[in-house]
This record gives C-alpha cells, structure tokens and sequence, in this order.
C-alpha cells in the first residue's frame, strides 16, 4: 500500500479498550493449566488412564444434562429480530424449513432456530433503546448503505449484495456474509428492511439465517430460507438461499395460485450462488422452489409449505423435496 | 524482553511461559476479543493460545517475531472458536438476553470501554476487514507478514486494507450524520 495512512491511523497505535482484560487471574488459570497438563503428559499410563476415565466420565454427565437441558448445539441457526422504533414494537419474523425434512452436514436434522424477542420488555435498562441511526441522505450511495446497515446491526456483519425498493420509502436490502472452508458453506444471509422516516432512513426490520452446510453431503441442491418482515398484517415477504449445483442456472418460486416469482441470483467468488426473490402478497400457503438448467428444463424441486409464519412464530414451516 | 531470547529457547518452562504471558497477554487477548469481540471467547482463546505456545514452543523457528507467532496462533485458534456451532448458539443467546436488535452485553461493554471513536468504529467493521487493518495500523506488520498470519495472497490483503480504509473512513465521517432521532 502506497498511499499515506489517513489521519485516524495514529489513534490506532494505542490499545483498543480502556482497561486491562488479561488479569493476573486468567495468568494464574493458564499457568496452572499449562503445568498440569505437562504432569499429565508425564504420568504413568495407569495413572493417566485413570484421570482420561474420570474426565470421560464427567463429559458423559455433562452431555446427557445438555441432551435433557437442550443444550446441545446445532447448526443452521436463524436469528430473527424484532426492530423498535421510538418505542413502538414491531416483530419481525422468519420462516424456516421443518426439523424432520432438512439435514445438515452431520447428517443431522438441521433446526432453523426462531427466535422473537419482545423489544419493549427486554430491552429495559438498555442505553441503547431509543437510539436508531439515522442516515439523513435521500439517495444514499452504496457506500452509505453499507454504513447504514454496519451501525443498525453491528454484529451482523454481512455486506449488501442486492437493493429492492417496495414502495415509497422502503427499501429491502439482501446481505450476506459467506465462506467456504474444506466443502463447508458458512454463510449469513439477511433480508433487512430500511424506511424513509421523514428526515431519514432506519432500519426497520431483519429476518437472519446463519448456516453451516456440507456442500458435498447435502440432498438439498438449493438452499432455501423464508424471510418476513413488517408488522401489522403489512408484511413483505420473500426467500433467499443458496444454490450449490453449478447445472442451476435459474431459479423461481412458484405460489399456490400458480404465479411464477423469478429470483435474481448472485454468482459468488466461493463458488456458491446466492438467491433472493420477494414473493408478493398474499401468496402465502403453499410455494415451490425450482432450480432450472440453461436449456430451462427443472432439475430441482422442493416443495415449502409455511404454516402462517407470521401469525404463527416459532412453528416454522415444512419442506419436501419433489422428486 | 527481545526476540532473540525467545529464538534460542528450546522449549518454554512454567516460568518463561510467565514471562511470555507477562509480555504478550494483552496483546494476545486484544488481538483474540477484535476477533471474536466476546469477553469470555476471548479469555478462551488467550488461554488456548498460550497453553498451545507452551506445548508447541519447539515449532517457533524465529523466522517471524513471536509477537506474530502468536497473533497467528490467536488468528487460527479464533477462527476455530468462531467456526463452532455451539459459540454461534452462545453468542445468539447472549444477544437475546441482550434485547434482540439493541446491543447486547459485548456490544455495550464494546461502546462503553472502547478507546475512543476511531476504535469503536473499527469493531463495528465486519471481521476480515477489522481483521487486516488492526494489524496493519497497530502491530505494524507488512502486507507479507499479514498475508503469512492469515494465510491468504497479498493480493487479498491489499484489496482488503483498501475497503476496510474505505469502509471506516465513511463510517468516521458520516457520524455527524448518523445520529440518533430525540
């Protein structure tokens, strides 16, 4: 890099925090580890079986306290908000494929977690209640929507691939986050929803998916996640997801009334496609997700069915695949 | 205490692991809670670290500062952190007590113990680009030396340095726009 480093360079020399987190504490607890752990190494092997036999035996209590707390990890999470705006709660829902129905890459069911939360009552005491950014630009540039969309939710993390508008003022933003590391698709996908507030754009609501899937081990050719976000029966609705056959070209979702809705597809650098559509009103019962060939012919089908997703959180939705 | 000490130890004692610990234990722990920006993720991996550096002193050739030696073990060990399902059920789980799309208790000890505007920021910066301009502007280290820690070209190192220069200069200068309604 030859160019001069900007002003704010120097303000990162110095430590990022203000106080001090490595503690003579957690010296201590790493020392003592780190010794007897060499002890360890060192015992006779009767001695070490003994100690590996207790400590399996401590892991096997803890695991089975886990499987009867739930507390066992799973991948495939989805995480849904509910935004606040000046107070008023607005939930924001997502759907998700049944637990029975999709595998994941432990050959496991893959349980889209939903997640409500009720903004008006857990966030009591929180400083940051009231405060939405606000970007008070009318026609943002890209590079201020990305801005926008890193401040409203920092711990996202994920970049703008696609821009919808959905009427005056409002605007659906497709974002992902996505890595491939040994055949294993990590990827984050979000569907947030921005509105012009007079003065400026918020945020306005988020339907987010974390997923691990194993590319070479998965029956599913296209990776489907149901979105929503509105509130007050004023929902706007949609799918997103990721196609891993490279023979998929097109995908479309076809509604119970027959409506054909084409989603846009984002080619990756990873060698995944990510896939978004809005699927308008009220088409809401029954869908059917294609993914076609160049020539058009349909060489996936999975068949989703969204048990009132937004009337009903946390049930979720079901999907078959058709053969 | 110099490199050069460090280069001609065969292996750490529980006192020259100390004397690591006493030099590099914040640097390890700032480095691992830019990553994962989770307090006790990084109090795991910092322990990780160390007790790997411990196990592992023989492989530190002393081609790189141990400084990078660790940063690059504090990257990897990170990254597997960040990888595990059961660390992204823990940290959905602490944004939910957090309250949902406000911030949760990382977030806020971020915005209240972070040094400054420039660093509070750099953590709202995704991961890879908060990733390569910390260590560019605070430890130092050339486009080499973070492609070698990384371990991607230096192609992508540049590429990522000049978004990540981008991203947040735009985020610095739109704070005045971005504030909150009253």
């Amino acid at each position: 890099m030859n160019r001069p480093d900007p002003d704010w360079y120097a303000d990162l020399k110095g430590e990022p925090l203000r106080v001090r987190m490595f503690t003579p504490e957690l010296a201590a607890r790493i020392h003592e580890k780190a010794v007897r752990k060499a002890a360890m190494s060192e015992a006779p092997l009767s001695r070490r079986a003994l100690v590996f036999g207790a400590l399996a035996g401590c892991l096997a209590a803890i695991m089975l306290l886990a499987v009867q707390q739930n507390l066992l990890p799973w991948p495939g999470l989805a995480v849904d908000n509910s935004s606040v705006e000046m107070g008023v709660h607005t939930s924001t829902a997502g759907g998700g494929r049944d637990a029975a129905t999709e595998t994941n890459d432990a050959g496991t069911a893959n349980e889209p977690e939903h997640v409500e939360t009720d903004s008006a009552s857990s966030e009591t005491g929180s400083p940051f209640r009231s405060e939405i950014p606000t970007l008070r630009v009318e026609e943002p540039t890209l590079t201020e929507w990305q801005t926008l969309l890193d401040v409203s939710y920092p711990e996202l993390q994920t970049e703008i691939l696609h821009m919808e508008s959905v009427g005056d003022g409002r605007q659906i933003v497709l974002s992902r986050n996505i890595t491939v590391i040994d055949d294993v698709l990590h990827g984050v996908l979000a569907a947030n929803k921005f509105v012009w507030k007079g003065d400026g754009w918020q945020r306005s609501g988020l339907s987010a998916y974390t997923d691990q899937i194993n590319m070479k081990d998965t029956e599913f050719q296209v990776i489907t996640r149901g979105w929503s976000i509105g509130a007050n029966e004023q929902y706007i609705d949609g799918f997103m997801g990721f196609v891993l056959d490279p023979a998929i070209t097109r995908v479309h979702v076809r509604d119970h009334l027959g409506n054909v809705h084409e989603a846009k597809l984002f080619p990756e650098a990873e060698g995944v496609t990510t896939w978004f559509v809005i699927t308008p009103e009220p088409s809401r019962i029954q869908y059917v997700v294609e993914g076609l060939d160049e020539n058009g012919n349909v060489v996936y089908g999975e068949s989703i069915s969204l048990r009132s997703m937004k009337y009903d959180l946390g049930k979720g939705s079901s999907s078959t695949l058709v053969p | 205490m110099a490199d050069e000490h460090w280069r001609h130890l065969a292996g750490l004692d529980p006192l020259s692991l100390d004397q690591l610990m006493a030099e590099y234990g914040q640097t390890v722990w700032n480095y691992a809670f830019l990553l994962v920006k989770h307090r006790a993720m990084a109090d795991d991996v910092t322990q990780d670290v160390f007790l790997k550096a411990y196990r592992r002193f023989g492989e530190y050739r002393g081609e790189a500062s141990v400084k990078t030696w660790l940063l690059r073990i504090t990257h990897n060990v990170s990254m597997n952190y960040l990888r595990s399902a059961f660390f992204r059920r823990a940290l959905l789980v602490d944004r939910i007590r957090g309250g949902g799309t406000g911030a949760s208790a990382e977030q806020e000890f971020i915005e209240r113990e972070a040094a400054g505007e420039v660093w509070r920021q750099v953590f709202r910066l995704p991961a890879k680009y908060r990733e390569v301009l910390v260590l560019q502007a605070k430890y130092g280290l050339n486009i080499a030396e973070i492609a070698a820690i990384l371990d991607i070209p230096e192609g992508t190192v540049k590429s990522r340095l000049f978004t990540a220069r981008k991203r947040l200069s735009a985020m610095l200068s739109k704070e005045e726009m971005l504030h909150e309604p009253t």
